[in-house]
């Protein structure tokens, strides 16, 4: 009877190396479906960082003030960001249906490219705010432009996108995410 | 232990130190020339700071050692917090509030992460474990293993062996 917890002993450390070897493929296999570009934000369910900076175009300025109670998008863009060109179009669909009120923000632009740009591609923005040194980027912990955040009425983050949006997103988690929050408004 | 049993395990642990110590990446050069900070304790921190909170955009480079476009704004940030009189702890708080723990290259030790910072523990542990069990068993003096048919003829010839050396 002795002799079988022994031999179960051998027989295990030979496996070892085995074991190991499979638990680390899995491991593997599991991260190898997981996108390293997403990072969840801590942002979520916080306030929006504020800002006043210049409206792109004319001589007001536009703050986080002015877009209080309200359901409002924040995309932040640039001219020099390919990816932004690929997004665009559905901001612009999105702007068209007047679902949601979209302020851009201008980051680390110059201003006359970026006018340019939006002549080009449609402006889909009810204001573009310009953030040409990239502070208030950094306040809301931008590092992949193009980036889309969420704000509800009490102007807490409710939802962050990074990099482009697409068709999907939108419609699977943004819109219906949106037609909640103004459900709760009502 | 025997003698030879603390020289085998003294080599074992030498071997380890030199593979985790050779695990540490050299230093590199900064991307750009420090900023002089007004004391040297700013500067510390500073440097400190630069050296561990992470270039998000350029995958395993520090702020130092990037010239990302993000990684010069974030110094310029962290330069401006510290010469502001910011502390170590506030300027990764502010970080983290807006990056998330990946902005740091060590990160905090919490429930979500205590399997990450414990591992390398057990990992040593369990290794040490299997190191001192091979080498004890190799060296332990082995009992007896003769049954008493065996054991008989043995003391036989121990004793024949004294009966004719005395001859």
């Amino acid at each position: 009877m002795h002799m079988i917890p022994k031999a179960f002993f051998k027989r295990y450390r030979g496996g070892l190396p085995f074991v190991v070897f499979c638990a680390l493929a899995v491991l593997l296999v599991i991260s190898l479906g997981k996108n390293p570009e997403h990072i969840p934000s801590p942002l979520i369910g916080k306030s929006a960082p504020e800002f006043s900076l210049p409206d792109l175009g004319n001589h007001r300025t536009v703050s986080t003030g002015d877009m209080r109670n309200r359901v409002w998008l924040l995309n932040i863009w640039a001219s020099w960001c390919a990816a932004c060109v690929t997004e665009h179009p559905l901001l612009n669909d999105l702007s068209n249906r007047k679902i949601v009120e979209i302020v851009g923000l201008n980051y680390k632009d110059v201003n006359a490219d970026a006018i340019a740009w939006l002549a080009r591609y449609g402006n889909p923005y009810t204001h573009v705010a310009v953030d040409a040194g990239g502070d208030i980027g950094i306040d809301y912990g931008v590092y992949g432009v193009p980036e889309t955040f969420l704000i509800d009425t009490k102007g807490l983050i409710r939802y962050k996108h990074i990099g482009p949006l697409t068709r999907e997103i939108l419609d699977d988690e943004i819109l219906p995410l949106i037609e909640l929050l103004k459900e709760q408004e009502t | 232990m025997s003698r030879r049993l603390i020289g085998r395990l003294a080599l074992h642990a030498l071997l380890l130190t030199g593979l985790i110590l050779s695990a540490h990446p050299p230093r590199l050069m900064a991307a750009e020339p420090l900023p002089e900070l007004p004391t040297p304790e700013q500067q510390q921190t500073y440097e400190r700071l630069i050296r561990e909170l992470r270039c998000l955009v350029c995958k395993n480079q520090n702020l130092m050692d990037s010239n990302a476009d993000l990684a010069a704004d974030l110094r310029r940030k962290t330069h401006e917090m510290v010469t502001d009189g910011k502390s170590y702890g506030e300027v990764v708080e502010y970080m983290t509030a807006r990056f998330g723990n990946f902005v740091m290259y060590r990160p905090p030790v919490k429930a979500s992460t205590l399997a990450l910072w414990s591992l390398p523990f057990i990992a040593l542990a369990v290794l040490l474990a299997i190191i001192l069990h091979r080498v004890r068993k190799r060296y332990a003096v082995r009992p007896s293993q003769l049954d008493e048919a065996e054991r008989k003829v043995a003391e036989d010839m121990l004793r024949n062996q004294g009966r004719d050396s005395s001859s």
